[in-house]
């Protein structure tokens, strides 16, 4: 089995987007700090929040963290507005889409959250402008990860993969394993002696392969094809038709339209490796996309994520028919 | 003797014909290059709005067609762009750079500066629409600076001309 490696970002892969107090702030910060941060929470007025998995600080101008709020760096309107800018490279309409959905994903696949004022169009969000506040949220790549998933759902013997969900809240580690999933397949899993399969991943949201300008700056394994910042369910079916993938992987399943295509894949003997938001069981299948898969029976396994001991800890690996998915899907 | 001062007289005369050539030639280039930046801005629309080319490659995409002024606006937009600088920032050195080396009048200027308040700053919509009221305006300065040049254009090389005559009469 893959030993685990947390690859903790470069911080030059970031400082360039940040304004000058910020970044001078984070270039000055000891090593082991950084590799604590999971998240940075930026807003106009305010301290600027550093979150790790044990704790959240604020971060001094002197590259400490503190406990204290008062002694927190400030973030200003114009650390938001150079933020902005150097996210977007001063070109804001290129990644209209992406603001609109609320965040946008820099290189390395680090994700900025933003919110602020709305604009609405037609009922839907088609933009922000005034962004007060942001999410910096820090990709890491922790190869391994995905090992005690894959002896799971490995089946060499039978020279297949079981279609697996991957369950759990925000920040448990799903996108990190699922990544680590994609990269062993891609390459073939040595150690379960699984050979390199062509994989297919539709990244609607870029935190995956952490695409930049249509290439993956992670690694996402020798056998992969990116479909980057498409929607699911179109991403889905193009990938099908044009790349004939073994495996089918996509992060954040939950619309409706998702399923169609998602149950376009599982009948053409693709195995799936997709992601989903839930607390837990009984949320999964309270949610109707989720129950309408698992109720059509094409995932094999629901694995469940949890942050305890530490985010990506594979805490249990179901079988959907005890799930008694039918009865509540009759409810 | 005669010679010398016959030369001397022509000489004085062409000189200052020239000069007054000079200053007419201003009024004719401000006409072509507020055209030239119309034209130069619209691509950049297209870019914008169609290609969704990140500003600084298109910036620099299109200082290397043959846009005139407008190629060289951009180009000098996109050379700041390239060291980081903001949008708003790089196109106000731009329109510096404009000032220095262009013939473009205050009001000319003060025109292209409106659009550091917006250039990438927002969505496709928002750009093409202030890209077109920026041209629209100047619009209204190109035809300013037609009149300008027809009026203004030839006086100056009448004048320059008139201007040496008078010298060399009142010397002589």
């Amino acid at each position: 089995m893959q030993p685990v490696e947390i690859i903790v970002p470069s911080p030059t892969e970031i400082l360039p987007y940040l304004p000058a107090p910020l970044g001078g702030a984070l270039g000055a910060m000891a090593a082991h700090l950084w590799a604590s941060i999971e998240e940075l929470r930026l807003r106009i007025g305010r301290p600027v929040l550093a979150v790790g998995e044990q704790r959240h600080s604020y971060l001094q101008a002197d590259g400490e963290v503190t406990d204290q709020p008062a002694r927190g760096m400030v973030f200003s309107a114009a650390d938001a507005k150079t933020l902005f800018e150097r996210a977007t490279h001063s070109s804001a309409y290129v990644w209209q889409q992406q603001i609109a959905s609320g965040f946008l994903t820099l290189p390395g696949g680090h994700r900025l959250g933003m919110a602020g004022r709305a604009v609405m169009e037609r009922g839907e969000l088609a933009g922000i402008r005034q962004i007060s506040s942001f999410c910096l949220r820090l990709a890491r790549e922790v190869r391994g990860a995905a090992s005690p998933l894959l002896r799971r759902i490995v089946e060499p013997q039978n020279d297949r993969i079981l279609s697996t969900l991957l369950v759990s809240p925000p920040r448990c580690g799903k996108t990190t394993v699922l990544r680590d999933a994609i990269r062993q397949i891609s390459d073939g899993v040595g150690w379960l002696g699984l050979p390199p399969r062509q994989v297919s991943l539709v990244d609607e949201r870029s935190e995956v392969a952490g695409c930049w300008q249509g290439t993956p700056s992670r690694d996402v394994g020798q056998h992969t094809d990116v479909m980057d910042g498409c929607l699911k369910a179109a991403g889905v079916l193009t990938m099908l038709r044009s790349m004939a993938p073994d495996v089918l992987a996509t992060d954040e399943i939950g619309r409706s339209e998702d399923v169609a295509a998602l149950e376009e894949a599982a009948r053409g003997g693709v195995s799936l490796l997709a992601t989903a938001h839930a607390w837990d069981v009984a949320d999964l299948l309270a949610r109707p996309a989720t129950r309408e898969l698992l109720r059509g029976g094409h995932f094999s396994r629901v694995a469940i994520l949890s942050r305890r001991p530490a985010p990506g800890t594979l805490a249990q690996v179901l079988d959907p028919r005890d799930l008694n998915v039918r009865a509540v899907g009759l409810t | 003797m005669r010679f010398i001062r016959l030369a001397i007289a022509v000489l004085a005369t062409v000189s200052f014909y020239q000069a007054g050539l000079e200053l007419g030639q201003r009024y004719i280039n401000r006409h072509r290059q507020l055209r030239e930046i119309r034209s130069a801005l619209r691509a950049l629309e297209t870019e914008i709005v169609y290609g969704r080319t990140v500003l600084e490659d298109a910036c620099s995409r299109l200082a290397g067609m043959r846009l005139g002024a407008g190629g060289r606006l951009l180009q000098w937009a996109g050379e700041s762009l390239a060291l980081g600088m903001s949008a708003s920032e790089s196109w106000l050195r731009a329109v510096d750079a404009a000032r220095e080396n262009l013939d473009l009048d205050a009001e000319d200027l003060r025109v292209l500066v409106m659009l550091a308040n917006i250039l990438g700053q927002s969505d496709q919509a928002d750009q093409a629409a202030h890209l077109t009221m920026l041209r629209e305006m100047l619009a209204e300065r190109e035809e300013d600076a037609a009149h300008a040049a027809n009026r203004n254009g030839r006086m100056w090389a009448y004048l320059g001309l008139l201007a040496g005559l008078g010298l060399v009469l009142l010397v002589y």
